[in-house]
């Protein structure tokens, strides 16, 4: 045994500076560049302005793509639970058929890039050539389309059957919680079928489907995909498209950050009244070890019910991966897949592209990159506000779940704004995508790794440190080998978030820096929607990869945890 | 084998003071229960003793070494010192051998040595044929039992035990307490151990530190505190008992209304307000009658059975008391003689009626 004198120095935790770095570059990845957006959106000639603020607020061109963005917002959001909610109902509490399935594509409709889900549905419902439209001209002989998916209404369509796995998701965790003997209280004091779900049921389900709602919206107010391949043609805007518009030449940068403070007032003020809903319930009270639920019998219902489940979901999974397997096997994707229509030329043609392959290259090795700075950073700050290491570990926790309201264009436009001058000329490099994907997945990652550390209880360290481990040792064999599988969800939880990034990476990349969203929006400029099917099928096994590696590793549900991200 | 000296220890979390200038001595080789009931700060006394929290002022010293004070705090590594946790923390991931074994690394101990240590104290714990599964495959008594082992293995000068038992069933929790109580007096180590069962503390230790409020009230041997309680709390929280507001009314007798009681104590000042502590077991009952029969110098009352509670070993009487507000709980044997309604006599011993200051 050694003989330990008491110096002064025992008292100094030597991995102090490690947490307060942590710290510090989470402060700097997001003040910064909120910092140069708030700046830059006051800035005039002759020092503060509010005439940028005067100007995009009064010109009614915004003031309509303002407008159009309310009206997708709400009505996506509205029809997001009008799925969502009888979905999460029917799978969580009924006798429902291929209950598990129906989970599952649910969770691949939740994975698939929504831009993605754009791109199938202009094949499926184009108005001239779509294949549903041409498939109704056939059997009806009319001249006209069935539907028109550059409208507002397809747009909402489109975005609504990809965010409604928001509201299920909330919904279906809230059901899976309360048990049946709250129900059979109210029964066995008298309350009917209806009464119970009227006074009981519905009364605890309330802030989780709001929640959902709110999830939804803001979702639909932070895309930049689909409005952008849908609503541009129809000839309107939404803020996010217009966003990226000032940036097309010239770019009028002090325009775009003045015009982005609506949207990331809205979406703050949106996840702000989200945890007040959440917060002033206790969830706590709906749980409860070894909880029977009671399974409610739909009788005759069963299957129209299966029936409206499968329908849902084939307009959000089955048609579109069925359009764009047809599309990346054929010669013209409109034309019925024949022996003479089927080709692999889609496939050499994309892969050997020097655009695609650099695109590929630079996707991996941002998703790589990352996922592990950011799986890395995200534990560090979790372990330190778990542990309650440094003062203001509060702050923290804050700031590491703040990005969910910055929806991707702004952040790129902040980004644009603060790493465009010295001392950080990124723009034009990987690095400053590396930053916006590190800041866009932070929420997620810190949050799954956070629940990580919540479960590895401290007394497990502490009994390490007491037997005469230090605090490095026991972080490495104690913390680390209990925290892996947790921190290998968090890598691959960035990873995906990564690969299918577009908002912010289609205003910060350049020709040189391209990944493979940014290439596939690239391909509907000149129309290869044989080349978008084989780089959007590429990315969707890329993504599937992930999460069945992710559900081995941890041996569960992992998609169904999450519930909140951000949107691609 | 050192003992612990803690001398005016303070730690505050907030505006909330945990533990507020307590002093305490352990001997070396002694047990000591920290009881209180929860918030009291027995549980930040400990971890402040570990070194996991710093103290605001005062200090602990180890022997003539000072562990911690608020110039300095030796971390936890560095003390020599073992803790059972309340939740066992043992690690999921390591086999039962390699949990015991974890602290032999750091204490200097050889391989070969180490093995053959792990294995000895793994025996000692009836767990000799379990070093190679993992927690998750034991039942909760025999995790309770790995993580002794790994707190005794190293053979610490000083060994911690936060609430152990508290996550055990009942009759597994008292067989453990016979055990710890066996372990320590084979080791004789210095032990804190915390508690808020008071049939825990007086099972397993030397002597009892009642806590609260962040200050120890009483501390002395398990008799001692029964018997002889300093204060209404301690009274209450050790053990059950009656207790009756009161007034001097003669040197060794106390009044409240009309009930009079004599008391073991004398020059007590007239009109001064105390409390009587009367032990239920100390109290005899028996028919209005039966009075005759006591022995001299013991109060004997009238009063009537309000309700007789079966408990099997013993039956819990309440009887209130003729002419006065007072409720009594009554412990008599089985079977039970008396039923609501009936009139009783109680024989109070004056020796069993002790005095507490009227106020804490």
């Amino acid at each position: 045994m050694t003989t330990a004198r008491p110096r002064r120095l025992e008292g100094v935790d030597r991995a102090a500076p490690i947490w307060v770095l942590a710290a510090a570059a989470l402060l700097m990845l997001i003040l910064l560049p909120l910092g140069w957006l708030a700046y830059m959106s006051v800035r005039g000639a002759a020092g503060f302005t509010l005439a940028h603020y005067a100007r995009v607020l009064g010109d009614p061109t915004l003031q309509k793509a303002l407008w159009n963005t309310v009206v997708l917002a709400l009505w996506s959001g509205m029809v997001a639970l009008l799925i969502g909610a009888p979905l999460a109902w029917l799978t969580a509490r009924t006798d429902l058929p291929w209950r598990r399935s129906i989970q599952h594509l649910v969770m691949a409709s939740f994975v698939t890039p929504p831009f993605l889900g754009a791109f199938a549905w202009v094949m499926l419902a184009g108005p001239n050539a779509g294949y549903l439209n041409r498939l109704y001209r056939e059997l009806t002989g009319r001249a006209d389309p069935l539907i028109n998916i550059f409208s507002m209404p397809g747009l909402i369509f489109v975005v609504a059957i990809y965010t409604f796995p928001y509201v299920y998701i909330m919904i279906a965790n809230t059901l899976g919680l309360i048990a049946s003997d709250l129900e059979d209280a109210a029964s066995i004091l008298g309350a009917g079928r209806f009464q119970v779900a009227r006074t009981i049921t519905l009364p605890m389900v309330l802030p989780a489907i709001l929640s959902g709602f709110i999830l939804a919206v803001l979702q639909a107010l932070a895309l930049f995909g689909s409005p952008a391949i849908l609503a541009l043609p129809a000839g309107f805007h939404t803020v996010t498209t217009q966003l990226w518009s000032f940036f097309q030449y010239p770019p009028r940068v002090e325009m775009a950050a003045a015009f982005s403070m609506p949207l990331l007032l809205a979406t703050a003020l949106l996840l702000i009244a989200q945890k007040q809903l959440l917060g002033r319930r206790g969830y706590a009270a709906v749980g409860g070890k070894g909880a029977q639920r009671r399974v409610i019998r739909l009788g005759g219902w069963r299957y129209p019910a299966l029936g409206a489940c499968l329908g849902v979901l084939g307009a959000a999974v089955f048609l579109p991966y069925g359009i764009l397997l047809k599309a990346a096997f054929s010669r013209a994707w409109a034309q019925p897949l024949t022996v003479d229509n089927f080709t692999l030329d889609n496939w050499s043609f994309t892969f050997l592209s020097l655009t695609t392959q650099s695109a590929i290259v630079n996707t991996m090795e941002l998703g790589v990159l990352t996922a592990c700075v950011g799986a890395a950073l995200a534990t560090m700050l979790a372990y330190v506000t778990n542990r309650r290491i440094i003062a203001g570990h509060q702050v923290l926790a804050f700031l590491a779940v703040a990005p969910v309201v910055i929806p991707g264009v702004v952040l790129a436009v902040a980004l644009f704004v603060a790493y465009t001058r010295p001392p950080f000329l990124l723009y034009g490099t990987l690095w400053i995508l590396f930053l916006a994907y590190l800041t866009k997945e932070m929420p997620v990652g810190y949050s799954q790794s956070d629940a990580t550390l919540r479960g590895i209880h401290p007394e497990l360290e502490e009994a390490g440190r007491i037997l005469g481990a230090g605090r490095f040792r026991v972080l490495r064999e104690i913390t680390a080998p209990l925290a892996r599988s947790g921190i290998i969800a968090t890598w691959c939880f960035v990873f995906i978030g990564v690969i299918r990034e577009l908002s912010a990476s289609i205003i910060l990349f350049s020709p040189n820096t391209k990944v493979i969203s940014v290439v596939i929006f690239d391909l509907k400029e000149e129309g290869q929607f044989g080349a978008i099917a084989v780089l959007g099928i590429f990315m969707l096994v890329m993504t599937f990869v992930t999460v069945v590696v992710m559900q081995t590793l941890l041996g569960r549900d992992v998609m169904g945890g999450r519930q909140a991200g951000g949107a691609a | 084998m050192p003992g612990i000296t803690i001398t005016g220890l303070t730690k505050r979390f907030g505006e909330v003071g945990a533990v507020v200038g307590l002093d305490l001595a352990v001997r070396p080789g002694e047990l000591v229960a920290l009881l209180g009931p929860s918030g009291c700060g027995k549980t930040t006394t400990l971890r402040l003793v570990a070194g996991f929290l710093a103290p605001e002022a005062g200090e602990i010293r180890v022997g003539d070494r000072v562990l911690s004070s608020p110039a300095l705090v030796v971390p936890p590594e560095r003390r020599r010192m073992a803790m059972i946790f309340q939740s066992y923390a043992l690690w999921p991931h390591m086999t039962v051998a390699q949990n015991v074994a974890y602290g032999l690394r750091f204490a200097g101990v050889g391989r070969a040595d180490r093995d053959r240590r792990v294995d000895e104290m793994l025996r000692a714990v009836q767990l000799g044929a379990y070093g190679a599964r993992y927690p998750g495959e034991l039942s909760g008594g025999q995790q309770q039992r790995v993580a002794v082992a790994r707190a005794l293995v190293v053979e610490p000068e000083i060994l911690l035990l936060d609430e152990p038992l508290s996550n055990l069933d009942a009759s597994l929790r008292e067989e453990m307490r016979f055990e710890i109580r066996r372990l320590h007096e084979r080791f004789a180590i210095t032990t804190l151990y915390v508690t808020h069962d008071q049939a825990e503390a007086m099972v397993i230790s030397d002597r009892v530190a009642v806590l609260r409020e962040g200050r120890v009230v009483q501390i002395g041997p398990p008799e001692e505190l029964f018997e002889h309680p300093r204060t209404r709390f301690v009274a209450e929280f050790v053990g059950k008992t009656n207790l009756i507001d009161a007034v001097a009314d003669g040197a060794r007798s106390v009044a409240r209304g009309d009930l009079r009681l004599r008391v073991a104590a004398d020059g007590l000042a007239p009109r001064a307000p105390v409390v009587v502590s009367i032990r239920p077991h100390q109290i005899a009952i028996g028919p209005p009658a039966g009075a005759a029969a006591a022995p001299a110098g013991a109060n004997v009352l009238a009063g009537a059975i309000v309700r007789a509670s079966y408990l099997g070993e013993m039956v819990d009487y309440q009887v209130r008391l003729e002419g006065s507000d007072v409720v009594l709980r009554v412990t008599g044997p089985t079977p039970a003689r008396a039923r609501p309604g009936d009139a009783v006599a109680v024989t109070v011993p004056a020796e069993a009626c002790v005095l507490l200051p009227a106020v804490d």
